[in-house]
């Protein structure tokens, strides 16, 4: 009986091992990154989704006083914050849709054997390597005063001239600009790795099956490019729905509230109101929107 | 009607290191409903042939003319010829349906129902009704070929393209699909021009074969005769295998009579041979087809002595690849012949069955003789006439 026994035992010690040196490499490799997700990520969501219950200062925050849904019923009837969520989506929208149709435009001017093309496609990518801080502070500088560029041109033309991000109505404008000159070279960069991807005997084919250009972009570009296509837009309807720096930096939300988005607003609540339960409140619905859009990512990852 | 002619096409590319002549002032007429194959080794210009006449190439100079009509300059929409490519180029994100609906859509104003239709005949007669709704990578090669060719089909053009449209078949296949692609173009009588690489097809299929090495035209003929009669040594080598054994020979007429010499024999020469040769310098090269080797005694007359390096046995015939002067060559005999490598075999050249070439141009200056006709022609003599005595009784 004593053997037996022991020798179950050493059966289930090898099964164990045996289950650990499979797997323990995998754990390994898995655990540091989910410790630092957990940590980074994790803990923060978590914390502000507690903290948009309670009415916190960020000047004193040990102070926590529950408010239940208090938070998110003053920001229904907030006139700044729907107008940062109205911006946002605008932004989003206009930026994205026209990023998406010039870095198609771009994508098929690059196929064509267009002189230069090669070196095009290494130097566009500085555009989206470059850090916001750069970027932000060429615009600034283009549209200054005085001596922007810009300026010196509309000058020379016998048009006004005045600082372009300091003036309502093209201060928003502006900043879409800048999502698209960072922006359009990335789309033209993976739209052109999908559409260089169709064989050419397709486009053969349906040039002897009677289709002209546009039917051939139409029918065979198109359906082709539409997966990659799908995951540009969704990645970046997230990027420029959070995005923080690109406004902040060059208006940060002005004038008068022109260019106000709903991170902007969130930083201004939390940071400069040193409304903490407020600020939270915000980034849970900003949470919400952008967890909507995950959904549509991950459901067209599973499609291929 | 599908008359198509190729007249002195020319294509040149323009590469880094100059100009490329991929075709070269090529001629060919191509009657209605004739399947015409181009062979030739890979880069002599039988695809480059084949896109300037579907106009995906536009060519440097000469015409291509269809029923008379010139239309070389004309884009492939407005050509009426339809082409199946050797990677199929089916549209991934399309079922089979609407691969082969596209062209129907995109060429003519058909309603609906009528592409539906023939769209639905097509597959039938191809053995695919099933196959319609599923896409491309559904589909394994074969089936992916024959909705290549529904899609070409469907169309119903004047012209089929075919290039190299069995390459990407397992040999089985392959040839399973060469007959019955050939009973298709029979049954729909479409002129079709038809590349490839393989001279089994070319062979096979064709009802004439342009052979093509280095975008010049060898030879245009119906196959029997590019293989019993190929005008230059080309040709020769490219059509029939095991390719035709040749050997560099000179002429010596300073004995008794005319003599063929070969560092690994001599080889008497008949009066009307030498007659056909005479006169074309004194270097040849004398070509077999390695089925017309037979074996001989040592004391024949021009008989070669030879040893035998590998031998390959297929059943019905045995490859046996022979060395004469350090040279390799190949003879084809019965299979049930047992033949041990190494040994000293004797063989010789039927005189009814050389070729000779001039060894400069390449130029066939003496073919074998016609194969009779009359055998074949006696023996479908008798079997009517049993037949016709067996209805008789």
């Amino acid at each position: 009986m004593a053997t037996q026994t022991e020798s179950r035992f050493s059966r289930y010690r090898e099964v164990f091992l045996s289950f650990l040196s499979d797997t323990w490499i995998g754990y390994a490799f898995v655990i540091p990154a989910t410790i630092i997700l957990a940590v980074i990520i994790g803990y923060p969501t978590l914390r502000g989704l507690y903290l948009a219950f309670f009415e916190v200062s960020l000047l004193n925050p040990e102070q926590m006083n529950f408010v239940g849904l208090e938070n998110f019923a003053a920001l229904a009837s907030d006139p700044i914050f729907k107008q940062a969520l109205w911006h946002t989506v605008l932004l989003t929208a206009l930026a994205v849709s026209l990023q998406y149709l010039l870095g198609l435009g771009l994508a098929l001017a690059l196929k064509e054997k267009v002189p230069g093309a090669g070196i095009f496609r290494s130097l566009s990518m500085v555009t989206w390597v470059m850090p916001v801080i750069v970027m932000v502070i060429i615009f600034r500088f283009m549209v200054q005063n005085g001596f922007g560029p810009i300026n010196i041109l509309l000058d020379s033309l016998g048009m006004p001239t005045t600082y372009w991000f300091g003036e309502p109505g093209v201060a928003f404008p502006l900043i879409i600009v800048m999502h698209i000159w960072r922006n359009v070279p990335f789309y033209a960069i993976s739209l052109l790795a999908a559409m260089q991807s169709i064989p050419k005997e397709q486009y053969e084919a349906a040039r002897l099956d009677s289709a002209g250009p546009l039917q051939r972009f139409r029918h065979i570009t198109l359906p082709q490019i539409s997966y990659v296509s799908m995951i540009m837009i969704v990645l970046h309807v997230t990027f420029t729905f959070k995005n923080f720096d690109i406004v902040y930096l060059s208006t940060g939300g002005g004038p008068l509230g022109n260019t106000e988005v709903l991170a902007t607003y969130v930083y201004k609540q939390a940071f400069e109101q040193y409304a903490l339960g407020m600020g939270a409140s915000i980034g849970v619905v900003m949470l919400i929107l952008m967890l909507a859009f995950t959904v549509i990512y991950v459901k067209l990852e599973e499609v291929d | 009607m599908g008359e198509l002619e190729i007249q002195n096409l020319t294509k040149v590319f323009q590469d880094d290191g100059g100009d490329i002549i991929a075709v070269d002032d090529l001629d060919i007429e191509i009657k209605d409903g004739e399947l015409i194959v181009l062979v030739g080794p890979s880069g002599c210009g039988k695809s480059t042939t084949l896109r300037c006449v579907g106009g995906l190439e536009s060519p440097t100079d000469g015409d291509i003319v269809l029923d008379g009509t010139a239309v070389t300059d004309q884009k492939p929409k407005k050509r009426d010829m339809a082409m199946v490519f050797q990677s199929y180029a089916l549209y991934p994100h399309m079922t089979s349906r609407e691969n082969m609906e596209f062209g129907l859509k995109m060429a003519t104003d058909l309603p609906k129902d009528e592409i539906r239709s023939r769209v639905e005949d097509t597959a039938e007669m191809l053995g695919i009704p099933e196959l319609l709704e599923k896409k491309p990578e559904e589909l394994s090669g074969g089936q992916q070929q024959r909705v290549a060719l529904g899609r070409a089909i469907v169309r119903e053009p004047e012209v089929f393209l075919m290039d190299e449209p069995l390459s990407n078949l397992d040999a089985k296949l392959r040839t399973e699909m060469r007959t019955e692609l050939q009973k298709l173009q029979q049954d729909l009588g479409v002129t079709t021009l038809y590349v490839t690489h393989d001279q089994t097809e070319a062979m096979t299929m064709s009802d004439r074969i342009v052979v093509l090495n280095d975008g010049e035209l060898q030879q245009i003929g119906t196959p029997l005769e590019c293989y019993h009669e190929p005008e230059n040594k080309f040709v020769a080598g490219f059509i029939g295998s095991p390719s035709m054994n040749f050997f560099d020979v000179e002429l010596d007429t300073s004995g008794d009579g005319p003599t063929l010499v070969h560092e690994g024999f001599k080889y008497d020469l008949q009066e009307e041979v030498y007659a056909d040769i005479k006169g074309h310098g004194e270097r040849f090269t004398l070509g077999i087809r390695p089925e017309d080797i037979k074996l001989a005694t040592a004391d024949e007359h021009n008989a070669v002595t030879t040893t035998v390096e590998v031998t390959e046995p297929l059943g019905e015939v045995t490859y046996v690849y022979l060395e004469i002067a350090d040279q390799q060559y190949t003879a084809t005999l019965e299979g049930d012949m047992v033949i041990e490598t190494g040994r000293t075999l004797t063989i010789r050249f039927p005189k009814d069955r050389i070729h000779v070439f001039d060894a400069e141009t390449g130029e066939a200056l003496r073919n074998r003789s016609r194969p009779d006709d009359e055998d074949i022609e006696s023996l479908t003599g008798l079997q009517s006439a049993d037949s016709a005595q067996a209805s008789v009784e």
